[in-house]
């Protein structure tokens, strides 16, 4: 029998596949061309929202005692992951500024200074080492969720 | 309902916030204008890609291999970010030496 805890972080875990599946195809823009890396990192922004906002619990309890004692991981998570959001946002904010091909399809134009080409790659840049360390600090909870899938052989009862 | 909608609008409220203050100092030149003269060609290059044989042979394979750096870039910060905080465990649970005064 499932429960819904278990329910639930299978969905996460799907959820998170496919969030790092999207970040490293949008990565690279070489590799998969203009129009697929544009798409990606759209898609990367939507799925990113569904991300966070299975975390609130999380984000409202860390917040509301950020003045409080805290364990210095969970301090260092808070400060990680308010970076990660930052770099993240600026990463598809100014991917969309100096979008070519998703935008010309959808008939909008933004672009009005070359700096987001700038800015776009100094934070896809900081998005990759932050997202390596926010992984790295969910570690246990990735590898716990492999270890109990039904290919690891040591599904709960 | 309304507090799925209430919660996604507060996320995509903070990033908004963000963008408009970025738009505001993209505009006021805070980041200058980088790029001018190397537009055309970063702009040629990033459309065209990187041609070489082996992914025109096999495009499957040239995105693969194309995308292997950001695998690597995380692998390798994942790893040594899982061993420095396994570091930082071990040097907190090892107790402490004993010294002259405590007659060990």
């Amino acid at each position: 029998m499932v429960t819904e805890s278990r329910k639930r972080t299978i969905t996460t875990g799907i959820i998170d596949v496919v969030l790092l599946v999207l970040f490293i195809g949008a990565a690279e823009p070489r590799p998969t061309g203009i129009l697929w890396h544009e798409w990606l990192g759209i898609a990367f922004g939507v799925i990113a929202v569904v991300h966070i906002y299975r975390s609130w619990d999380w984000i409202v309890a860390t917040l509301s005692r950020v003045f409080a004692q805290q364990t210095v991981t969970t301090r260092f998570s808070l400060v990680l992951n308010i970076l990660v959001f930052v770099s993240m946002t600026l990463a598809v904010v100014s991917g969309i500024a100096i979008s070519r091909e998703a935008l010309e399809t959808l008939g909008i134009e933004w672009l009005t200074n070359n700096a987001w080409r700038g800015l776009h790659g100094l934070s896809a840049e900081a998005a990759v080492i932050l997202v390596g360390i926010h992984i790295a600090m969910h570690w246990k909870w990735i590898v716990n969720l492999v270890r109990r899938t039904p290919i690891a052989g040591t599904v709960e009862a | 309902m309304l507090k799925i909608i209430g919660r996604i609008m507060a996320i995509l409220l903070v990033a908004g916030a963000l963008t408009a203050a970025t738009n505001v100092a993209v505009n006021n030149g805070v980041f200058g204008s980088r790029l001018g003269g190397e537009r055309e060609e970063h702009e040629r290059n990033e459309r065209d890609g990187a041609p070489n044989s082996l992914s025109a042979r096999y495009p499957a394979l040239g995105v693969a291999v194309g995308l292997l750096p950001t695998v690597l870039k995380l692998g390798v910060l994942g790893v040594a970010t899982v061993q420095a905080g396994n570091l930082a465990k071990r040097l907190r649970r090892r107790p402490a030496a004993p010294t002259p005064a405590s007659g060990a």
